[in-house]
């Protein structure tokens, strides 16, 4: 049992629950239906994360799934090179969130040798902007509403799992349906 | 999965890809469930005439498409009369169904249950007093009250039966003469609208199926009569069902699909024996060959995972029990009545799973090797050709020959006395005939070339061909770029750069003759520093030669390229790109894979498709449980940058837990992701399409609740705030590649594009059917794609098409994949990064398909 220990973590909505890390995620949905009026917020990095709203700004400062974020926002630079007097990032200036940065890139992406290597050719007259042409155009069609399945099974005699729900709800969707196969004569 | 070329060679990350079923098979023995190994050959031939004729016809459109009744592959025969399809729903309301495409019928693996069973059953719980571990011996103690219960299924805690009463109490003597009690409590009754009811059905087939004398192995019933022995490679198939009865769009259908199980026939002993035999250290071999293995206990038809191996003791060593100490020898002897031969064996010890510490077993568990059966196919054996030759003949069954092995599993159940009597008790008759329902061909796709030429796809959906005579959509000419290559392997290398820099230029791109690093030997520690001199010189691509498949150097060279000194490389083995001669003919269909490939990786389209609908983001996500770290599991997104006017990709990784399927952290990734559209496009997507792959249907609940939930919040966020007040439109959809649906269409495979959505789909769901892979061996699996939220505005027909554009893109392929492009993109990154690199890989690297 030791060795698991700390494989365990607290739930958020309540402090007696002792979750499984791995199992968070489907302990906090649960819970949420028992603590609809928590006033918690969701950490922006990981969907199980959940403080007070005047903790949050500590714990995204802090989140140990930031790193991620962190990785995107500032993309790791080549290691300097001999020929070379660009920096990955000006090959790519849409990783360069920096507005600021981004203008003296676009400077020096004018004359670096080293882009034309790094714009795809494409065969077409335009260079810049090109799009494939299609025979169909879906845009212009009027929107149209999703299926959905529940309306449809509503007034079918089809039996159902209700999935998901809580004990009472299944209790309850079951003797709905018992009652609606029964008044139809189905059975 | 598997529809790359067979000559893919190590370049392409395959060769490395078994260790990954090993995972899937673990306590399984080897199930061979699917079938149909798609492998799609490289067709070398000539183009054919047919595909001439097939590009001059002019215009391929949706009026024609459907017009086109008479197309003969998907005809009607005369005599087949299309039984009463249902139209479930009303026309004109918005439905599931599609319209485009040619209409065809097709048989599908589902029979009909005719009547519908309209009966109440009463469950109870039933207790042992003494407990009692074996549901044989369970079963059979109720057995012998059997009159009172009168027509019943006991799976050995659960009871249900028709005649009502509260609580029953039995006592009765074993043959020790101690006094067995058995209590039985009603806990509820089961009605014809219960979805329970579902659970007694297949309890009640399953039954029947024990009337033709099947035996259960885990979890479906096989065949031992009719095992097929491979003795040289001292294993056996039996062939087996997989069944389900389930409610469908408007019946109860009963699913049934082949299947094989490979039993090996030989003990750990026979390994121990063998490892004597073979080695001065055998206590090493043998410890080495069965640590991490999985073995069968017949005795109890349990699984172990082996952890070590205990030479110190023997089935003579004693262990504690309840009623104090006891041999192994003596235990096996009183428990389950075997007689262990040798008694100076070694036992091997599988340590408990978490699962098991949790139920209250925390002990390490010891096993005889002379019991204990071996499981799995090894590594030896999967690379042994013949061996998988031999067993492919049995397992890939052609359609026409599966057909057969239903209607035969289906006379068996209806004309065996023990079978029919059982559904016969419980009113239950089954269709003799497989279910036939209608499909529909999407339209061929067009595949667009540089230049906009455009290649109409015909129904072997492969175009590897057409690159002798068109060039790609858009390429990145190389001009610096570094082969590093062993000293003695130069010639053969540049042979074939050589051959490269033609093919490409017999494709219009242009590669500058590359710059050699040769290395003295090939250990990884020189692989590595000649790497960094290369990156150092600030090339486009390196690539790197292998003398042979080795997955640690492979990884050494991955890790450095894709964290260490991000950059796209390419491997090569020896062996694919200088063949032995009689083989070197496909050589340059090798090198044009290979460039296509390297322009793949430099950000170039090799084709493209026609998109008609402008401003989409098509988004896959993918989770791959690494086979060496069992503690660690990665999820790869990939997302494309509106496909109708850009070529650029976006991919993130991000660290599961242990197994854990679903990602916390979907809706961060989906924030960089738009946040790399907008910055490449300047606005954000019109539609976003996301594909989520690998979600079993027991984990969709979850899905909707946590991933989908969460992420629908986020990007609402995202749009609100970039003042778009109606929200982001966005359709997610679940892609499951494992299931046990099949259809034929005139006992022939579907060709590529045949849609199924009525009849064998769920009613609770927006789900379809779609084949958009073709294959030459064994039978085609079907895609099943699950919409479980959609605002995109599009029609069901329209995401059935979208669907299918998509599985059009693998630039690793030039076919279609069973699987939306960006889906098996996602697989190749989660697995490159959960099998070779473990950690993240560099954000430099994001807008590329480096990981190809």
């Amino acid at each position: 049992m030791s060795e698991n220990n700390g494989d365990y973590l607290t739930c958020p909505y309540d402090k007696s629950h002792r979750i499984l890390r791995s199992r968070m995620s489907v302990h906090l949905v649960r819970c949420f239906r028992n603590n609809k009026n928590s006033k918690k917020v969701r950490c922006p990095f990981n969907v199980t994360h959940l403080t007070d709203p005047n903790e949050m700004k500590n714990h995204a400062a802090n989140c140990p799934n930031r790193s991620g974020f962190e990785r995107f926002i500032k993309p790791d630079k080549k290691p300097d090179v001999e020929l070379s007097h660009c920096s990955e990032k000006a090959h790519f200036p849409c990783t360069v969130m920096n507005q600021g940065a981004k203008n003296k890139t676009e400077a020096h992406v004018k004359d670096c040798r080293h882009l034309s290597s790094y714009v795809p050719h494409v065969s077409t007259n335009q260079t810049k902007k090109w799009e494939i042409e299609s025979t169909e155009n879906w845009d212009d069609e009027p929107k149209v509403e999703t299926y959905d399945p529940k309306a449809n099974m509503a007034n079918k005699f089809v039996i159902i799992n209700p999935q998901g729900n809580t004990p009472s709800a299944k209790r309850a969707f079951r003797e709905k349906e018992r009652k609606r196969f029964q008044e139809n004569g189905r059975f | 999965m598997n529809n790359l070329p067979p000559n893919s060679g190590h370049s392409r990350g395959r060769g490395r890809g078994t260790k990954r079923n090993d995972d899937a098979n673990r306590g399984l023995g080897l199930q061979l469930g699917q079938t149909s190994k798609e492998t799609c050959p490289d067709k070398p031939g000539p183009s054919t005439e047919a595909e001439n004729v097939l590009k001059n016809i002019p215009r391929y459109t949706d009026t024609e498409a459907q017009s086109t009744e008479g197309d003969p592959r998907g005809s009607v025969r005369g005599r087949r009369i299309i039984r009463e399809v249902v139209h479930s729903r009303p026309q004109g309301l918005t439905t599931k169904s599609g319209t485009t495409g040619t209409k065809i019928s097709v048989q599908t693996n589902y029979f009909k249950l005719l009547k519908r069973p309209c009966w109440k059953i009463f469950q109870y719980r039933v207790d042992f007093e003494p407990d009692i571990d074996n549901t044989r011996y369970r079963r059979g103690y109720l057995y012998e009250h059997r009159n009172i219960l009168g027509g019943y299924i006991f799976d050995g805690t659960v009871l249900f039966c028709a005649v009502q009463f509260k609580t029953k109490e039995f006592v009765k003597k074993n043959h020790a003469g101690e006094n067995i009690t058995i209590k039985i409590k009603h806990v509820g009754s089961v009605e014809a609208a219960d979805n329970q009811q579902f659970q007694v059905l297949n309890l009640i087939l399953r039954r029947a199926m024990e009337g033709l004398k099947l035996q259960l192995v885990s979890r479906n019933y096989f065949d031992p009569m009719a095992k097929i022995k491979l003795d040289n490679y001292r294993m056996e198939l039996w062939p087996g069902y997989l069944t389900s009865i389930r409610q469908h769009e408007s019946d109860i259908l009963l699913c049934a699909e082949i299947a094989h199980k490979v039993m090996r026939t030989d003990t750990l002993y026979n390994i121990l024996s063998e490892a004597i035999r073979d080695n001065d250290d055998y206590q090493d071999a043998f410890k080495r060959q069965v640590i991490g293995m999985i073995c069968l206990t017949d005795y109890n038809n349990k699984t172990y995972r082996i952890d070590d191996v205990d030479f110190g003791s023997t089935p003579l060593s004693k262990f504690n029990t309840k009623e104090g100490d006891i041999s192994y020898v003596e235990y096996y002897r009183k428990r389950y009545n075997i007689t262990i031969r040798d008694h100076k064996q070694p036992l091997v010890v599988s340590r408990p799973t978490e699962k098991n510490i949790r139920g209250g077993t925390d002990q390490l568990i010891m096993l005889v090797p002379e019991l204990a059966r071996a499981t799995g196919m090894t590594d030896a054996m999967r690379a042994n050709f013949q061996l998988m030759k031999a067993m492919s003949e049995y397992t890939r069954l052609t359609p026409d020959r599966r057909i057969e092995r239903l209607r035969v599993l289906n006379q068996r159940l209806l004309s065996s006395k023990e079978s029919m009597d059982v559904l016969k008790s419980w009113n239950i008759q089954l269709d003799t005939a497989l279910v036939e329902i209608p499909a529909r061909v999407l339209p061929p796709e067009k595949i667009v070339f540089g230049n906009q030429k455009r290649f109409l796809c015909d129904t072997r959906a492969d175009w590897t061909t057409e690159f002798r005579q068109n060039s790609m959509y858009s390429h990145v000419d190389i001009r610096r770029w570094y082969v590093i290559t062993p000293q003695r392997n130069l010639r053969e290398t540049e042979e074939f750069v050589k051959l490269c820099i033609r093919a490409a230029s017999g494709m219009k791109m242009l590669i500058s003759e590359p710059r050699y690093d040769t290395i003295p030997d090939d250990r990884n520690g020189t692989y590595s520093r000649s790497i960094d001199n290369a990156v150092a010189k600030d090339p486009q691509i390196i690539m790197l030669v292998l003398k042979s498949p080795n997955e640690e150097k492979y990884s050494c060279i991955k890790k450095r390229t894709c964290v260490d000194r991000p950059i796209p490389s390419q491997v090569v083995t020896l062996k694919t790109i200088a063949p032995r001669k009689e083989k070197s003919s496909g050589l340059m269909s090798i090198a044009t894979k290979v460039v296509i490939q390297m322009n793949a990786k430099l950000m170039g389209a090799p084709w493209m498709i026609e998109l008609p609908v402008r401003g989409l983001m098509t988004v896959g996500f993918d989770v791959c449980h690494s086979s060496k770290n069992k503690n660690k599991s990665y999820g790869a997104l990939v997302a494309t940058m509106d496909m109708k006017s850009s070529t650029r990709y976006y991919s993130s990784v991000t660290e599961h837990m242990k197994g854990q399927e679903l990602s916390n952290q979907m809706a961060m990734n989906m924030t960089c992701a738009l946040k790399a559209y907008r910055d490449h496009h300047g606005t954000l997507p019109e539609r976003i399409l996301f594909f989520r792959d690998g979600v079993g249907d027991g984990q969709l609940h979850q899905v909707v609740n946590t991933e989908v939930k969460f992420l629908k919040n986020q990007l609402d966020e995202i749009y609100k705030s970039a003042d778009k007040a109606d929200g982001c439109r966005m359709a997610f959809i679940v892609v499951t590649k494992r299931i046990n649906t099949r259809y034929f269409a005139n006992k022939r495979n579907p060709v590529p594009g045949t849609v199924v959505d009525d009849v064998i789909t769920l009613p609770e769901r927006y789900d379809f059917f779609l084949v958009s892979q073709a294959v030459r061996q064994g039978t085609v699996t079907p895609t099943n794609y699950n919409v479980i939220y959609d605002n995109m505005g599009l029609s069901a027909d329209k995401l059935q098409m979208l669907a299918y554009k998509m599985t059009h893109l693998y630039y690793n392929f030039s076919g279609t994949c069973r699987v939306p492009s960006v889906c098996q993109y996602a697989h190749k990154l989660a697995f490159l990064v959960a099998e070779s690199i473990n950690r993240s890989p560099s954000s430099g690297l994001e807008n590329q398909l480096y990981f190809l």
